[in-house]
């Protein structure tokens, strides 16, 4: 441990990243979980990290390149297709092997090849830049002023959509704007984060809060606080014993979420 | 209030509903019937103004900014995903979002809306109850409350005694009915029950061969056209003043 805090300096940027990207992604988690579009979030996550890899190839700037491909993403998840021989769950199981494939095959014929399908997929926290960490806090701050303006028309357009449209709410483009901050969240941390740990903690932090609390609000309190004690402690971990840094976040995400099981039972009975 | 003229309703260009010529009228209590696949939904989406007419013209009244104000729809309940984590008194709240305008949190004068209308419905005592351990009957009510909320002068229900006991429906369609008395409400409900729709609505639609036939309930129900719309025949009896349509069986 105090091997770990006295290089706590060379890793401030490291643990600031990933305390933001577990703040903003548990926060939406909830949204995802209710609404039922973990796929969604899955397949953006991975059209995300295709406009990273194409950025890569093009020598673009990757983060605006991910950025635009997310928001293309969730724009046309977004839209409630009419066609009945497809499910939407079809579709998006299409744009996930498609953009999954799309990417490596990118990164393939780049000079690095394999190490850039690492970062794709595990990110690389380490070489984290504060102006990595600039930017992130912008966007999350833009992210979590819309969701304070807007939370009714969040909540209506997530529990019940509907409704909301009968109601005279603008349900579909509420649930864009949704979707374009579920987007916004993973795109600025695809090159630092990964699409492994953004997909987890866009799952994982809402699972924990739905099994424990009755209450929208505490199971926001309750999935970002699991969210960024994870990060945290999967990042020491990591430092511990010397393994990667993404897998060690979703094992201690997946530890908690089973103490939370029995919990969940004597609550129950 | 809503007026169909001359409207075929479908999807992708499949016509489901034609030759749609009817009126809903202010204060009426309207009921849609018709066999399973008929286009039930597919109408209830219509006069919502959630699907548009493939041919013809529905006009609604109190249109503003292209949304349809004074409209309060009660889903299914099962339609409601129970995952949710709101209690019975925030998902009535719901009912006033657009009455309180963007930006804006829920007022004193919402809460004391909401409380009354959960008190009209009977669900007073259960406003802190989380909205997933109700019962099939108690988030009816709930749904009934967050539709009534926003103070419209027209409800629409979709199969609102689905899946309850015989007890349920009656407590559910007695208090559509004091509604409907007590705000001078038009209530529009669709349901495949027909011997819950018959003792209650005033005017009755029923769905067949793509098209619908309305008129007030003790002219369009009869043993005969019963028995053409549902291809079996049915016997209509009077029983202390109330219907009963009952299927006769065969031998």
């Amino acid at each position: 441990m105090t091997d770990f805090l006295i290089n706590l300096e060379f890793f401030k940027y490291s643990i600031a990243c990933l305390v933001l990207m577990a703040l903003v992604c548990s926060f939406l988690s909830v949204y995802i979980v209710l609404k039922r579009i973990v796929f969604v979030s899955v397949a953006v996550t991975q059209i995300s990290s295709a406009g990273i890899a194409i950025a890569f190839i093009a020598g673009l700037n990757p983060t605006l390149i991910s950025l635009l491909f997310t928001f293309l993403g969730v724009a046309i998840f977004s839209i409630r297709f009419t066609e009945r021989r497809l499910s939407n769950e079809c579709m998006i199981g299409i744009a996930f092997v498609v953009s999954s494939a799309a990417s490596i095959l990118l990164v393939s014929k780049s000079a690095k090849g394999i190490h850039e399908i690492d970062d794709l997929l595990y990110g690389n926290i380490l070489a984290a830049t504060p102006f990595q960490i600039y930017i992130m806090i912008g966007i999350i701050a833009c992210v979590f002023i819309a969701h304070f303006l807007f939370y009714k028309e969040f909540a209506a357009v997530t529990l019940d959509f509907e409704m909301a449209r009968t109601s005279g709410i603008n349900a579909r483009f509420w649930e864009l704007m949704l979707y374009l901050t579920i987007g916004a969240a993973i795109s600025i941390g695809m090159r630092t984060s990964g699409n492994l740990l953004i997909t987890t903690f866009l799952i994982i932090p809402a699972a924990n809060g739905l099994l424990i609390a009755n209450r929208m609000k505490n199971v926001f309190i309750i999935a970002v606080t699991v969210g960024i004690i994870s990060a945290l402690t999967g990042f020491y971990l990591s430092y511990y014993f010397d393994l990667p840094i993404s897998p060690c976040i979703v094992a201690t995400l997946f530890a908690i979420l089973c103490l939370t099981l029995p919990f969940r039972f004597f609550k129950l009975h | 209030m809503i007026k169909f003229c001359n409207v075929q309703l479908g999807y992708s260009g499949r016509p489901v509903l034609n030759s749609l010529n009817f009126e809903i009228r202010k204060g009426d209590f309207f009921g849609i019937v018709g066999p399973n696949g008929a286009g039930k939904t597919t109408l209830l989406k219509a006069i919502l103004g959630l699907l548009k007419p493939v041919k013809g013209e529905i006009n609604f009244l109190n249109i503003k900014n292209g949304h349809r104000k004074n409209v309060g729809y009660v889903p299914q309940h099962a339609s409601v995903d129970e995952i949710f984590p709101i209690t019975v008194l925030d998902m009535v709240l719901m009912g006033r979002y657009t009455k309180m305008g963007i930006f804006k949190r829920p007022k004193k004068g919402d809460y004391t809306i909401a409380e009354k209308m959960l008190k009209n419905v009977g669900m007073e005592d259960l406003a802190e109850q989380n909205y997933r351990e109700l019962s099939g009957g108690q988030k009816q009510r709930t749904l009934i409350a967050r539709a009534m909320v926003g103070e419209p002068d027209t409800l629409i229900l979709d199969e609102p005694v689905e899946g309850m006991d015989i007890q349920g429906e009656i407590a559910i369609m007695e208090l559509i009915k004091v509604l409907h008395t007590e705000y001078a409400l038009t209530v529009v409900l669709v349901s495949h029950d027909l011997n819950i729709i018959a003792n209650y609505v005033k005017t009755l639609s029923i769905i067949h061969n793509n098209t619908l036939k309305l008129g007030p309930v003790d002219s369009i129900l009869n043993e005969e056209t019963m028995a053409r719309v549902y291809g079996t025949k049915v016997k209509i009896v009077n029983i202390s003043g109330q219907k009963a349509i009952i299927p006769e069986l065969n031998d």
